[in-house]
């Protein structure tokens, strides 16, 4: 009570981490804009305001590589989540679950690399997928899976890099589900099923939608995996900034993209905070 | 009746074993698989290929390993990201306890504005952050530097371990602390007794998981490292590129899961992976 009188110093605990965070945070977002209106030169120092990226930035490589990262990054968090919400009930329920839960979390400790490495190796035009498909005589011909134009390679390796992610996320949100509210449903008389629609799905469906942002945010910045198992063309966002600024040397329009990118990923972040207000909010409801 | 019952038990008991054994399958091909793929390419005689009708490769040979480890820099690499991810670690956690402790414990106006700001990192594309940041630090010289790629590491770590700490801080019970206070705890005992040992847990785990984001981090290191400083995951990246090549990959990639799966084993106990569902899972 008696600290309300004087100035409290909690405040200048937050400097460590705040201040850090914030610091950082300025001048690579300051660096960012500035190049984007061409105001910064690390090189020469020479500045001069233009908005000529702005208004070339917008092209077909550009829309091509946004359209591309977009759907790669939809397509992977409601796959993943599709997997990974009836494993989570699933493992949730079984008694093996001691020995299962840390098997499926192992990918969440390999390196995305390690991990686009290792399923390269199994889809490739002469992987041990194709030649399986063909010994059984499902297809005559191996399929093209690396580097095509869809994806379909950086999919399956976002994938299996980001279930184990949502299943630590989702089994803590699962388990979290209190037993004696379980309980009480079943002694009113609902059967399983119904538990699960009316009770275990509505208190954990804002984490489903939490680990779903941020599997998206995940693949939509992802740059390693979609450049080493990606097509040549559309290249993915972060991987045509890289090229614009390192290959192509235009700072001022890698600057645009940057922007745009953050802009996109803003927007999921603060959907990200709302939904879990939200979430904490039904939570003490229910405590 | 007591048939019936015999037979719903027996299916019972045959459901429960059936499906961790199908998922334990289906988990076994998630991971082992992929592994075993590795292993094999790694030990691919050069001599002779591995290719198309052949289930297992003809000759083995130990030739991959070995000019992996003479002509390349991976011992190099292993130890520059070691280095650098002890730095991130404890740089992270003299970073985050104060704050951590301030947004958990004391009730101070906004904090509801400075979790918001945590996680301003995670709202900035990882290459957007590597290429611009970087051209900030070699302005300042921090390039090419294990303190610069530190400092960078730290930006990423630090708001999944002030989240973990965060929620660790507020989930204290405040009635032991009042008790502590009111049995004549002065502030450094209570400290001593109270706040570290409910503190631990949480930073064990937070520590964990900082030390494997550090290891795992690629766009930072391979922007601002590049080329002076190689970690594991950019000389990884350098044989998954331009120049493929499956069997020296296979090598590295063995080689670089080693760090990773020796701090696994090490910290299976105290890692609870609940703390990164709790710290990511909620506001």
């Amino acid at each position: 009570m008696k600290k309300r009188k004087k100035f409290d110093w909690g405040y200048l605990l937050l400097i460590p981490g705040i201040g850090y965070i914030g610091f950082f945070v300025i001048i690579s977002a300051y660096v960012m804009i500035s190049q984007s209106f061409g105001l910064y030169n690390a090189i020469t120092g020479e500045v001069a305001f233009t908005l000529e990226s702005w208004k070339n930035v917008l092209d077909k490589s550009f829309f091509d590589s946004l359209w591309f990262t977009l759907q790669i990054s939809i397509v992977v968090s409601l796959v993943s989540i599709a997997i990974t919400y009836p494993l989570a009930l699933l493992l949730q329920k079984s008694k093996a679950r001691k020995w299962l839960l840390p098997l499926i979390k192992i990918p969440y400790f390999i390196p995305g690399l390690v991990g686009s490495f290792l399923i390269v190796n199994l889809i490739d035009y002469h992987g041990l997928l194709n030649e399986v498909l063909i010994l059984l005589k499902i297809i005559k011909e191996p399929m093209r899976l690396r580097n095509d134009a869809n994806g379909i390679a950086v999919i399956i390796i976002h994938i299996w890099k980001n279930v184990p992610f949502m299943m630590i996320i989702m089994f803590s949100a699962i388990e979290g589900v209190r037993q004696d509210i379980k309980d009480c449903a079943r002694n009113l008389g609902a059967n399983s099923l119904k538990v699960l629609w009316h009770i275990t799905l509505p208190l954990t469906v804002s984490s489903a939608l939490v680990s779903v942002i941020l599997t998206f945010i995940r693949t939509f910045n992802d740059y390693a995996i979609s450049s080493t198992a990606g097509p040549m063309y559309p290249l993915s966002l972060s991987n045509l900034m890289k090229t614009t600024a390192y290959t192509y040397d235009d700072w001022t329009t890698a600057g645009c993209i940057g922007v745009l990118m953050t802009i996109v990923t803003v927007i999921f972040m603060v959907l990200y905070t709302i939904l879990g207000k939200y979430l904490k909010q039904g939570g003490s409801k229910d405590a | 009746m007591p048939d019936r019952n015999r037979n719903r038990s027996l299916t019972k008991k045959l459901v429960a074993f059936i499906i961790p054994a199908c998922l334990g399958l289906i988990f076994m091909a998630w991971f082992v698989v992929p592994m075993g793929m590795a292993v094999l390419w790694s030990l691919v005689n050069p001599d002779y290929s591995w290719s198309y009708p052949q289930i297992f490769p003809s000759h083995l040979s130990l030739y991959h390993w070995k000019h992996v480890f003479r002509y390349t820099n991976i011992l190099g690499a292993i130890k520059n990201s070691l280095i650098v991810a002890t730095m991130t670690t404890i740089g992270s956690v003299i970073l985050a306890i104060p704050t951590a402790y301030a947004i958990g414990r004391r009730k101070l106006i906004g904090s509801e504005t400075f979790k918001i700001i945590i996680l301003l990192p995670m709202a900035m594309p990882g290459m957007a952050m590597a290429i611009f940041l970087g051209r900030m630090f070699s302005k300042w010289g921090l390039s090419n530097s294990y303190l610069g790629i530190a400092l960078a590491h730290i930006l990423c770590t630090l708001p999944l371990l002030l989240r973990i700490l965060t929620v660790s801080f507020e989930s204290m019970p405040q009635d032991i602390i009042d008790a502590a206070s009111n049995l004549g705890a002065n502030p450094w005992y209570r400290f001593k007794e109270v706040y570290v040992p409910m503190i631990v847990p949480g930073l064990i785990a937070g520590c964990i998981f900082t030390f494997i984001g550090s290891m795992e981090e690629f766009n930072l290191s391979f922007i601002i490292g590049a080329p002076r400083i190689q970690t594991v995951p950019t000389i990884l990246y350098s044989y998954l590129g331009y120049n493929f090549l499956r069997t020296n990959a296979s090598v590295v990639t063995l080689v670089m899961m080693v760090p990773n799966i020796i701090v696994l084993m090490l910290t299976e106990h105290f890692i609870k992976t609940e703390y990164l569902g709790a710290a990511l899972g909620k506001m």
